[in-house]
């Protein structure tokens, strides 16, 4: 009896992990000039930019995390808000609950915080205000922030800033995404920061720091550059 | 039948016991002419630990960048949690603010925050003082690093919230329920209200006057409302703050400021979103003799405000029974005293 139970303790953990092996899982990550991955802080030659472009902080929020075969939505991820920031590599890799027998050929997922939850209180987690990703003096999170610096922005020590968000009308900066994908267990998700940059017109987009026409242009823009490795 | 029927009382006075409990829990008391809160009570309910760890960090000047400033140091219980004999609030560094600090009480039914609107929820609230340059000059998550290095807070979070690392969402709900246990329901009107007490002719005769004038912006029994308005001041030409505008950026709203509450209005001067009136009377003479016919002017305003100068003395004799002493003498409310 003893011996069976030992072995039925022993069985536990590796159902447990045979679990959590058959789970999908998202992983973000940025490409910069066509094949590097990024590193904060690194002065990078981009095509689009010969003088070089560093990136210093970038976050985001992704939410509502769907899975769909053709139009139907097929599974949706437990936890609504994940914080994606590239200073923290754990943050960067999304582990879902969702068995990869999961048939489905699209994923669906919102950049950014929806406006029931903008106006609905504070929140832990990855939407606790300590992230930084809160306005304070206008309420509403910052949906993107994407802060660095390159010679074509003409403006104080070269810098850009983009902190976009906003949840009212008319400057709603939320972006619902669908990505066609390949049923698989890890899905790569790359944010091309060569194509944002290249079709960015500098003189005009260059510093945006609450809700306006430039934060939902931008974030807009943002939304187009996100594309799925096969 | 009859036992249907018996049931169906159990089921009714069981609805009601539960509903009766949550309008009237020992922390939370109010009277029943009052509407249903904004604050979402029930998903957020109140506790006695939370809402004295709120005060402990409502008084405590680790909020600011130096620690010299807290909460209390522009929101003095003694006036009703406003800052008396200052138009303007200063923070650290003796730096000089752009707006008049406002009274805090009542606030589970207000839906916005500052004299703009700016703060969408009383939950962020706290960010805005922390994080203005001129304020606290600080940011949560330093707050929350002090919070976590400090000698007794870590100890007291943990008893409350049962989660070993104090977290920004912890201080900001600490903080909202301190400020929701801010109620002010013991004026002389109230009284009247209940029965047990009766206005005098002149209160009386202000009442009128108040709700021929005053109750459509100002509207009983909180005395404010969750809308902004164009009052008719002057533009302030050193502050140059547009009010609602400067949130929305749309013409319509230029000039607009929050509806403030008329209770405790004795504890709470000077008046107005930059304290330009230290006095009752200079108020009503603005409202009277001075408005500027904006083009986005109040509705209520539009056909001019005729007192006499009796009016005058009534309406402010009825005003003067919205002071509530009670809540500013109120032991409860006062520094606890965090460091033994």
């Amino acid at each position: 009896m003893a011996k069976f139970l030992l072995s039925f303790l022993l069985i536990i953990p590796i159902f447990n992990g045979f679990a959590q092996d058959h789970s999908i899982r998202l992983n973000f990550n940025t490409l910069v000039n066509s094949n590097d991955t990024l590193e904060l802080k690194k002065k990078y030659q981009l095509e689009s930019i010969q003088d070089g472009l560093q990136v210093d902080i970038f976050k985001f929020y992704i939410s509502d995390i769907k899975f769909l075969l053709d139009e139907t939505i097929v599974a949706s991820v437990h936890k609504k808000h994940f914080l994606i920031n590239f200073e923290d590599v754990n943050s960067k890799r999304i582990k879902t609950k969702i068995s990869d027998t999961l048939k489905f050929n699209k994923i669906k997922f919102n950049i950014g915080i929806d406006s029931t939850t903008n106006i609905s209180g504070v929140y832990g987690q990855d939407l606790d205000p300590t992230h930084g990703m809160y306005w304070t003096w206008n309420s509403g999170y910052i949906n993107c922030k994407l802060e660095g610096s390159s010679k074509v922005f003409k403006t104080r020590k070269n810098r850009y800033t983009f902190h976009l968000g906003g949840y009212k009308s008319p400057f709603i900066s939320m972006q619902t995404i669908t990505l066609e994908v390949i049923q698989r267990k890890e899905i790569k998700i790359l944010i091309d920061l060569d194509d944002f940059f290249s079709d960015l017109d500098p003189t005009k987009y260059h510093t945006i720091l609450s809700p306006n026409k430039k934060a939902v242009a931008v974030s807009k823009h943002f939304s187009t550059v996100f594309y799925v490795v096969e | 039948m009859i036992n249907k029927l018996k049931v169906m009382i159990i089921v009714i006075m069981t609805f009601c016991c539960v509903g009766f409990s949550y309008l009237s829990s020992e922390l939370f008391e109010y009277p029943s002419y009052f509407p249903k809160p904004v604050y979402d009570l029930v998903s957020k309910p109140l506790s006695k630990e939370k809402i004295e760890l709120g005060k402990k960090i409502f008084y405590d000047p680790l909020l600011s960048a130096d620690n010299s400033i807290s909460c209390a140091s522009c929101h003095s219980s003694y006036n009703a949690f406003a800052h008396t004999d200052h138009d303007l609030s200063h923070g650290i560094n003796d730096q000089i603010g752009t707006r008049n600090a406002p009274p805090l009480f009542n606030l589970a039914w207000q839906s916005s925050f500052m004299w703009d609107g700016a703060i969408n929820h009383l939950d962020f609230q706290p960010l805005a003082p922390i994080s203005s340059p001129l304020e606290m000059g600080s940011n949560i998550g330093a707050v929350v690093n002090k919070l976590n290095q400090h000698q007794y807070y870590p100890k007291l979070f943990y008893e409350t919230f049962k989660d070993s690392v104090i977290t920004g969402e912890q201080v900001l709900l600490a903080l909202s329920q301190f400020q929701i246990s801010l109620l002010s329901i013991d004026s002389k009107y109230d009284a009247v209200r209940q029965g047990v007490d009766v206005f005098s002719e002149q209160e009386k005769k202000g009442y009128h006057l108040f709700l021929q004038h005053c109750n459509s912006c100002h509207r009983e029994p909180l005395f404010f409302e969750n809308k902004y308005e164009n009052n008719g001041l002057k533009v302030d030409t050193f502050l140059n703050d547009f009010g609602r505008w400067n949130i929305t950026k749309v013409s319509r709203d230029s000039l607009k400021f929050k509806i403030p509450s008329l209770r405790n209005l004795s504890y709470t001067k000077p008046y107005m979103h930059d304290g330009r009136f230290n006095s009752l009377n200079k108020v009503l003479n603005h409202y009277s003799n001075e408005v500027v016919l904006y083009n986005n002017l109040a509705p209520s305003l539009k056909k001019g405000i005729t007192l006499s100068a009796e009016d005058k003395v009534d309406l402010i004799a009825f005003l003067l029974t919205l002071n509530d002493q009670k809540f500013t003498l109120n032991k409860k409310h006062k520094n606890p005293n965090i460091y033994p």
